[in-house]
């Protein structure tokens, strides 16, 4: 992201070489290089997946209802095992894959994007709509997730767009409040206080000046929300308030299935590690973000290149 | 690291108590029982006897003037030893002598009227008055101490059902709001608890039936089906309600039981559905068979119509729609030579969390309709949304639809069912036809022999000349049964358990 | 300190009567509680009946009028379910949670405290890497999952805890350990960072050159620095806790408040969803306001800022 938010700075060549410094960092970090590489494979499936699967994985078999996994009997796609109404397991997770990762991609973009609008406001302008805006983000974070769902689910309907709704609208205040520290942080540095001096204007403070020594902050944590995302939003399938068929997540799947751990184990172990999994190399990824944008400590990633 | 130390010492810390957890598990030799079910029981006032918390109260605490034999469907004497039909609209019945309610107070036809009177007090929310006697006003007069007259406004053949559900609670108890320990004529009284504590029941000395042989029952809430057949499997419950039918896996253990829950999908008659050649192909295209061996088991009964057998009214003779897809295809292509619309997408609108496997056999019909060439497309919706498409008044315009239904006729009649569903003016009907309405109003006040014929003949009527829905299946239940208890389910299950017929090995 | 609080009071009644505003409109528009209490094949009348009873039938304006002022006399309504005060409904749930929550988040704690602060020693080194990844999978399966997993596994199988209910110690501890898994991850991971924050700051640095054992180094001076983060990062879950234990709950049949919420909302028990928001975001605050104070112990510069 700081390629990104510096390229305008620089040149071509220049952003190309720090591409490559960065994935040089990515290569030297082996669980980041793996958890990227992972989540990279996760969203070419996602957006591939379910074109590239045989006819008829994906329909209903009743005679091969919970058939297990590791069985080629029936081809590669019953590798995983089949669920309750005898459909590939495999199939399955490719559909869900991209439910989930638009899903959780689409709340934690609408969180970011709202909580970093909102924070800059209430940092930079502060005062009375500072205050106001804070107060409306602890109302936001006191009410009940479940009630919004439900809120949701009876006056819309359960449809994808809504769970994303409901999932963005109760993590806002997470980025809200983040920004918002970063920006009382940000705007006493001297470089800020210097520009102001100098009669830079609103916008080009906060867009210039401010938001991009922010951004790194807010994209470790919306990397970790990801995460969290994902699986609240595999909470809300278990309570009957998310997502539902015939759309399928992994948290959905996890949900269906658990009715049958005793009997049918796979149903819902594979989506559970497809969900574990994914949240796993998000987070690394983060912690390997957090390191890489942290000036103090990005000299662990770049020394050991050296030698 | 966290979480594995974590988990190893909690295991270690387990297995060094081993010994007293499972002197805590072990079962007592004593005759106290736990049940674990996933009501929460809120409100076990006599007044809602009828819903689920007739399972707890139900002839263990507050018993009814009659009972339905489980078998036959026949009301039996319970707290009325007799009755009988004195005029057009009354009835007289007979009270069981030297009978006391718990508290003390005696059991007499003041206690009868007076239970009746607060049944129909405004300021209750009683389920019993809105499910059964919404549209039925009773009546009680006192003849003598142990003989009442109640009448009703119209002819009342079906009285003795009704009396099943009357169940008498003590005169002491409050007029005007409900109660959270009911106190009744039953072998069982309810002790004060708190809001958070579960509901137990504690058996009383001098009941005057004969003595049951369980002392003590404790209804514990679990929501998950694999908890309560976990909690039975090792010890922890010895009665496990509505075990799902993945979890119903070891046969020592769990026994299916009727329900009495029906299945359906009901046709809004709009669209394509207002053809009946449509309707018809919709149930062609079923593999009922499939359907039921594939997700259920054998033990569901493929459903000719909305009740069972044992219910007045049922008609024998009526066969389950055959699989034929072929004829399916050709009556959809007849329809579309006609100019019906039979290709676009039509909602099939379903209910979260319905019952158990609802989900899937709603995909799995949506599927068997592809095959025909119908584009069907499962819209599930929670509770609350779901009712205002069910119920009248409708909104308009209604659109062409599928709607997921359930119902149970525990009463013993048909006339439950037939009017609400079939007839013009009933709450949940979607069309009117002359014939059929009259075949129900004349059913509904016949009696006898003349009662049956006209329902099951509006019941062949309805399914070969209007075809009104998809019928689905009789449902079944699991319950998981402790090795320990001697208890087998009847078919009355679904509304009450009567602790008096569970016995120890 | 004072002003200071009286200030922060001010702001949470505001913040409170915001979120109650916003709980009793949008609770209503879910729909009738009529349709939900009452059987499917109940008639219109009957429905019309319940809802006149309720005072449903008003317009919700004069409904939130009736309700403020039965808040100012402390009635918070009764449930639609039993009759009974809603308020009751509440505190008798509260305790449960509370309890709960405290003993996830001592576990947690304790358990990142140590995890993380020996994983900073050596950020990149085995230690790290094993407990990092072991945090992360934690923190990233979906807790009913695990709940489930272990009832299977511990009260199932190898019988050595029972699976639901309450009672016993022995009855806390699979709800416990699913509600203290994810908090343990995240917290792991915020103790380790701040920890190699405050191990490389200069007064470390320092001790560690004239020769100061590992742990006082650790526990002695880092820690205490690096404790300010993971007091608010603490505090946030301890609050998602009190407001969020609906799946233990629910799962090993714990009277708990999140079990409570879940239920009314199911079946639109207005008066209890509204008193179980009101007490948690009441129970929220003194939270917060115990994590000012001990932020205030931990750093002297809050003190007088």
């Amino acid at each position: 992201m700081t390629d990104v938010a510096h390229a305008g700075m620089g040149d071509a060549r220049a952003a190309l070489s720090r591409t490559a410094d960065v994935f040089l960092m990515l290569w030297r970090d082996k669980f980041a290089f793996v958890s990227a590489a992972f989540l990279l494979f996760v969203i070419y499936v996602a957006i591939f997946g379910p074109s590239i699967l045989p006819d008829g994985a994906l329909t209903m078999n009743l005679r091969a209802r919970n058939a297990p996994p590791f069985d080629l009997e029936r081809g590669w796609v019953y590798i995983l095992g089949a669920d309750n109404l005898g459909r590939s397991l495999l199939a399955r997770l490719a559909v869900g894959a991209r439910y989930t990762l638009l899903i959780a991609g689409s709340a934690v973009l609408i969180a970011l994007v709202i909580g970093t609008f909102f924070g800059l406001i209430a940092g930079y302008r502060g005062g009375r709509i500072g205050t106001i805006i804070l107060q409306l983000a602890d109302i936001v974070m006191s009410f009940p997730s479940l009630l919004l769902a439900l809120i949701v689910l009876f006056v819309l309907s359960p449809q994808v767009s809504n769970v994303v709704l409901v999932l963005a609208f109760s993590r806002v205040p997470v980025y809200l409040r983040t920004c918002r520290a970063e920006v009382l942080e940000i705007r006493e540095r001297q470089f800020v206080v210097a520009a102001k001096a100098l009669g830079a204007s609103h916008a080009r403070m906060v867009f210039l000046h401010i938001l991009p020594n922010a951004l790194p902050t807010l994209m470790t944590l919306a990397t970790l929300e990801f995460a969290a995302v994902m699986l609240s939003e595999s909470s809300l399938s278990f309570l009957g308030l998310g997502v539902q068929a015939p759309a399928v997540t992994w948290g959905l799947m996890v949900s269906d299935g658990r009715g049958y751990l005793a009997t049918a184990w796979w149903l819902s172990f594979w989506p559970g590690v497809a969900i574990s999994l994914t949240a796993i190399s998000a987070n690394l990824l983060a912690n390997w973000l957090r390191t890489v944008l942290d000036p103090g400590q990005r000299w662990r990633l770049e020394k050991r290149g050296e030698s | 690291m966290a979480i594995r130390s974590a988990i190893l010492s909690v295991g270690a810390t387990c297995l060094l108590l081993g010994t007293s957890v499972h002197g805590a598990f072990a079962q007592n030799d004593n005759h106290d029982i736990i049940i674990a079910a996933p009501f929460a029981f809120d409100n076990i006032d006599s007044c809602n006897s009828s819903s689920e918390v007739g399972l707890v109260v139900r002839e263990n605490v507050v018993e009814a003037l009659t009972h339905l034999n489980p078998v036959t469907g026949e009301p039996e004497p319970r707290l009325a030893t007799s009755w009988e039909q004195t005029g057009s609209t009354t009835w007289r019945i007979t009270l069981r002598d030297g009978v006391t309610f718990t508290d003390g107070e005696a059991f007499d036809a003041d206690a009868v009227a007076r239970s009746i009177e607060r049944m129909f007090n405004p300021k209750l929310d009683c389920l019993n008055r809105g499910k059964l006697f919404a549209n039925i006003r009773l009546t009680p007069e006192i003849i003598d101490s142990h003989t009442i007259d109640i009448s009703t406004e119209k002819p009342q053949p079906l009285m003795p059902i009704f009396m099943s559900f009357l169940t008498i609670e003590s005169p002491k108890t409050d007029f005007d709001t409900m109660t959270s320990a009911p106190v009744g004529t039953g072998a069982y009284t309810v002790p004060e608890r708190g809001p958070a504590d579960p509901i137990v029941l504690v058996r009383q000395d001098g009941y005057w039936g004969e003595t049951p042989a369980v002392s003590k029952a404790t209804y514990l809430r679990r929501d998950e089906s694999a908890l309560r057949a976990a909690m039975v499997e090792v010890g922890e419950a010895d009665i496990g309600l509505y075990i799902a039918i993945q979890d119903a896996i070891d046969p020592e253990m769990d026994f299916p039981y009727l329900n009495a829950e029906t299945t359906r999908l009901r046709f809004s008659f709009v669209g394509p559905f207002a053809d009946i050649r449509v309707r018809k192909a919709m149930n062609l295209a079923i593999d009922r068979e499939l359907l039921r061996d594939g997700l259920f088991n054998e033990n569901y009964m493929i459903a000719t119509q909305m009740f069972l057998p044992r219910i007045n009214g049922y008609n024998p003779d009526m066969k389950p729609w055959p699989y034929d897809p072929e004829q399916a295809k050709k009556l959809l292509d007849e329809a579309r030579a006609d100019g019906v619309d039979v290709d676009s997408e039509i909602p099939l609108i379903s209910r979260i969390n319905f019952y158990p496997n609802g989900q899937e056999a709603m995909e799995a019909m949506i599927e068997m309709w592809k095959a025909v060439g119908l584009n069907i497309k499962l819209q599930p919706m929670e509770r609350a949304q779901w009712l205002k498409l069910v119920n009248k008044p409708y909104a308009e315009p209604r659109p062409a639809m599928l709607i997921q239904e359930q119902h149970d006729n525990n009463s013993g009649d048909a006339t439950f069912t037939m009017h609400f569903r079939y007839h013009s003016t009933g709450q949940q009907s979607e069309f009117g036809d002359p014939k059929l309405d009259e075949l129900i109003d004349a059913a509904d006040v016949a009696s006898g022999e003349e009662r049956v014929n006209l329902y099951q003949e509006a019941n062949a009527y309805s399914a070969s000349e209007i075809v009104p829905d998809v019928m689905m299946f009789h449902m079944i239940n699991y319950v998981r049964i402790s090795p320990r208890l001697d208890y087998h389910p009847d078919a009355l299950m679904n509304t009450m358990m009567e602790l008096s017929t569970i016995g120890f090995r | 300190m004072g002003r200071y609080f009286r200030q922060r009071t001010l702001q949470s009644a505001l913040s409170l009567f915001g979120l109650i505003v916003l709980v009793f409109f949008l609770a209503r528009l879910t729909g009738n509680p009529a349709d939900l209490l009452l059987p499917v094949d109940t008639p219109q009348s009957v429905r019309d009946e319940f809802s006149a009873r309720h005072g449903f039938d008003q317009p919700m304006i004069v409904q939130f009028g009736r309700y403020l002022i039965e808040l100012t006399q402390l009635d918070m309504g009764y449930s639609l379910r039993d009759g009974h005060p809603a308020l009751d409904h509440v505190l008798a749930a509260f305790p449960t949670t509370l309890l709960l929550s405290f003993w996830a988040m001592l576990i947690s704690l304790t358990i990142a405290i140590v995890t993380g602060s020996i994983a900073a020693w050596r950020p990149g080194g085995l230690f790290d890497r094993i407990a990092s990844l072991i945090s992360l999978a934690g923190a990233s399966v979906p807790n009913f999952w695990i709940a489930i997993v272990g009832v299977l596994i511990f009260a199932v199988w190898y019988r050595v805890l029972p699976t639901s209910g309450t009672g016993t110690p022995l009855h806390w501890v699979l709800p416990v350990a699913v509600l203290f898994i994810r908090p343990c991850g995240v917290l792991t991971q915020v103790v380790r960072s701040s920890m190699i924050a405050a191990l490389s700051a200069p007064y470390t640095k320092t001790a560690r050159a004239r020769g100061v054992r590992t742990r006082t180094v650790i526990f002695g001076h880092a820690l205490r620095n690096a404790m300010l983060p993971v007091v608010t990062v603490a505090g946030d879950q301890a609050a998602g806790m009190i407001n969020g234990a609906v799946i233990a709950e629910t799962i090993f049949g714990f009277p708990g408040v999140g079990r409570l919420l879940i239920d009314s909302i199911m079946f639109r028990d207005f008066a209890v969803i509204q008193a179980a928001v009101m007490v948690t975001a009441i129970a929220i605050f003194f939270l917060n306001i115990g994590i000012d104070i001990i932020y205030a112990i931990l750093d002297p510069r809050v003190r007088h800022g």
